[in-house]
């Protein structure tokens, strides 16, 4: 019997080809931009604005005003988008009737989770690489320094990568594209928003310990994009941010691994089409969580 | 039916549960090699859970499988199933967004099959289904039973002994059935071991060396046609047409010891007077060899009855179907 013969995971030329075909990939790319520039014109609009109402004007705070602006828009477009791009990876083989064609083939779980992964993560470096040259105003402009470009990206590539894994994981757990959408959106939401809604309950009283909240605030990409946005010499920044963005990288990490893992062993039993196990993941999840949160040891951001 | 050496696939207490229910309850199969085998029942019978099963797709909750003479085990891993095995499920879809070879190339390279024979396999298999033609089109704007016969050429990519079709000819118009069956001879011709699950009885009696009747997850027979024919119908069974004279015929051959059942359903009838009309055909019980069905013919025409046609008459797959399965229910 022989081996397959080494190369490109098939997959994963499936997924590029099928991604890139088409003006569909390069139109959305294009709306991304378009919305980047526009969020970076207003910004230097109203920088230039608090200029003439006599805040005074330094190159250095319409960099750093430029680069806020990029970051945060990039995060949350990225972060909206991440989970869109991956809730469907393995539902839709299921709806479109495909998948007990892959799972017939010598293929294992790993080639075709990764392949899928692949060609994502390639969307993903993409649109973060277009974006790029409008970082590249601040160097000119001064206020941002190289390292805080390198580590904005490194946070938003983080985050993304853990909504995605979010997505992927629903795609894998329910049977139908539609559900996969729902259950990742909910998720990613109750991910980001859910540590600011509890926040919120935890200052007006109706929830007494704030030190879940805190936990759970952690975890959320927002803060931590506010954080790594906010993160240069000139607003405070320094080794205690640098090590709470550091722990929250790790903790990210390994988030979007266990999801990644869940997905990966889901691979041949959810070509029964099953949802239920999802509950039982997502009690494993809530264990990990209360865990990571014994052992992590807590530093405040600012 | 050819002299076949050895088995192709055998399963031994086969079972497969999904909670409470039974989908397949000890089921004990033999495909010999090279067979063209059809797996027939109705709604929920467990066809498709035991094609999913032999596929290496569901681990089966009991039982063996060997498939060309080796034990398969899918905890220990699918890689030697999916080199023997070519699946086609009763659902399939193909990736829209593909042109026709694209997406037989993409089976080939999940098999792990090089470029230059890629393009070999592509161009051949494309010419076997007959879609050489449409190459370069869009798998979505195929019709289905093109993409019914480009999903069976994906099937064939990495050049599998045996070949499992789930209703493969399902939704088809009858000139795209009529070509996929005769892609199945084909390809039986070549020396593939077909198994066929299907409703369509008619075309599945024609075509199969062998078929296995399930209902409820059992198995209620299983054989070739001619055997469940003996065994459901052990008494030899004739239709004699006659051109003239048939109640002369039902004499004689009353009086040859010729048990006449019936007249066919084919047309004839019996008159108002009680007598055949004139061309007849006349169902026989008849047990006698050549030579004693020889002699019979011969005393009817030498009496003067003209004997058109006298052939065996074989149940067909739909007759022994619902008599097997009525059976059962009736059980």
């Amino acid at each position: 019997m022989s081996l397959p013969r080494p190369g490109l995971n098939p997959v994963f030329v499936r997924e590029m080809r099928s991604r890139f075909r088409g003006a569909r990939a390069f139109g959305a790319l294009t709306v991304f931009l378009l919305i980047m520039t526009i969020a970076t014109a207003i910004a230097y609009y109203f920088t230039h604005l608090s200029y003439q109402y006599g805040y005074g004007w330094q190159n250095e705070s319409l960099g750093q005003s430029i680069f806020i602006t990029v970051v945060l828009t990039e995060g949350i477009l990225l972060g909206l988008t991440a989970p869109a791009l991956t809730f469907g990876l393995l539902s839709s083989e299921r709806d479109r009737g495909t998948w007990e064609l892959l799972l017939a083939t010598p293929l294992s779980r790993w080639q075709i989770i990764s392949g899928k992964v692949g060609a994502v993560l390639a969307y993903g470096l993409l649109m973060i690489a277009a974006v790029l040259p409008m970082l590249g105003i601040t160097f000119v402009l001064g206020g941002v320094s190289p390292w805080s470009v390198l580590l904005s990206q490194l946070v938003i590539l983080s985050s993304a990568a853990l909504l995605a894994a979010i997505g992927l994981a629903a795609s894998a757990v329910m049977s139908t594209t539609s559900r996969a959408a729902v259950t990742a959106y909910v998720a990613a939401a109750a991910v980001i928003v859910g540590p600011w809604l509890l926040l919120f309950l935890v200052e007006i009283g109706p929830i007494g310990s704030g030190d879940l909240v805190a936990t759970l605030m952690q975890v959320s990409p927002l803060m931590l994009l506010i954080v790594g946005a906010g993160f240069s010499d000139m607003f405070g920044g320094g080794s205690d941010s640098l090590q709470w963005i550091g722990q929250q990288l790790l903790l990210q990490g390994i988030l979007t691994g266990w999801l990644f893992l869940l997905a990966h062993s889901r691979v041949r039993r959810s070509a029964l089409g099953r949802g239920g196990p999802a509950v039982v993941g997502l009690l494993v999840f809530g264990m990990i969580m209360w865990l990571l949160w014994r052992l992590t040891v807590m530093v405040e951001p600012w | 039916m050819s002299p076949f050496t050895d088995m192709a696939i055998e399963t031994r207490g086969l079972s497969r549960t999904f909670g409470r229910t039974h989908a397949v309850r000890d089921l004990g199969l033999s495909v010999p090699r090279g067979a063209l085998f059809g797996l027939i029942g109705p709604n929920g019978a467990g066809k498709t859970t035991t094609l999913r099963m032999l596929a290496g797709l569901l681990r089966p909750s009991a039982g063996q499988i060997d498939l060309l003479g080796e034990p398969i085990s899918v905890r220990s891993g699918q890689y030697g199933v999916h080199r023997k095995v070519g699946y086609m499920p009763d659902f399939f879809g193909v990736y829209e967004d593909m042109l026709a070879w694209e997406y037989l190339d993409f089976f080939g390279r999940c098999h792990g099959l090089s470029a230059e024979r890629r393009a070999k396999v592509v161009r051949d298999l494309l010419g076997l289904v007959d879609l050489g033609s449409k190459r370069d089109e869009q798998v979505d704007h195929l019709s289905r039973g093109m993409k019914q016969r480009l999903c069976l050429a994906q099937s064939l990519v990495h050049d599998p002994e045996i070949l499992l079709l789930d209703e493969p000819a399902s939704g088809l118009d009858p000139r795209a059935r009529l070509e996929m069956r005769a892609l199945l001879r084909e390809l039986s011709a070549m020396g593939k071991t077909i198994v066929i699950s299907s409703h369509i009885l008619s075309e599945l009696s024609e075509m199969c060396d062998g078929v296995a009747i399930m209902e409820h997850g059992e198995l209620l027979e299983h054989g070739t046609v001619e055997d469940l024919n003996r065994r459901r119908r052990p008494r030899a069974m004739w239709r004699l047409t006659v051109a003239s004279d048939p109640a002369a015929a039902v004499v004689l051959l009353e009086a040859a010891g010729v048990e006449v059942v019936s007249p066919s359903e084919e047309g004839a009838a019996w008159g108002d007077d009680g007598v055949v009309d004139e061309v007849a055909s006349l169902m026989l019980a008849f047990e006698g060899d050549a030579r004693a069905r020889a002699a019979v013919v011969t005393q009817l025409v030498q009496a003067g009855v003209a004997v058109a046609d006298l052939r065996p008459v074989e149940g067909d797959l739909e007759d022994l179907f619902m008599e097997i399965t009525r059976g059962e229910q009736e059980a």
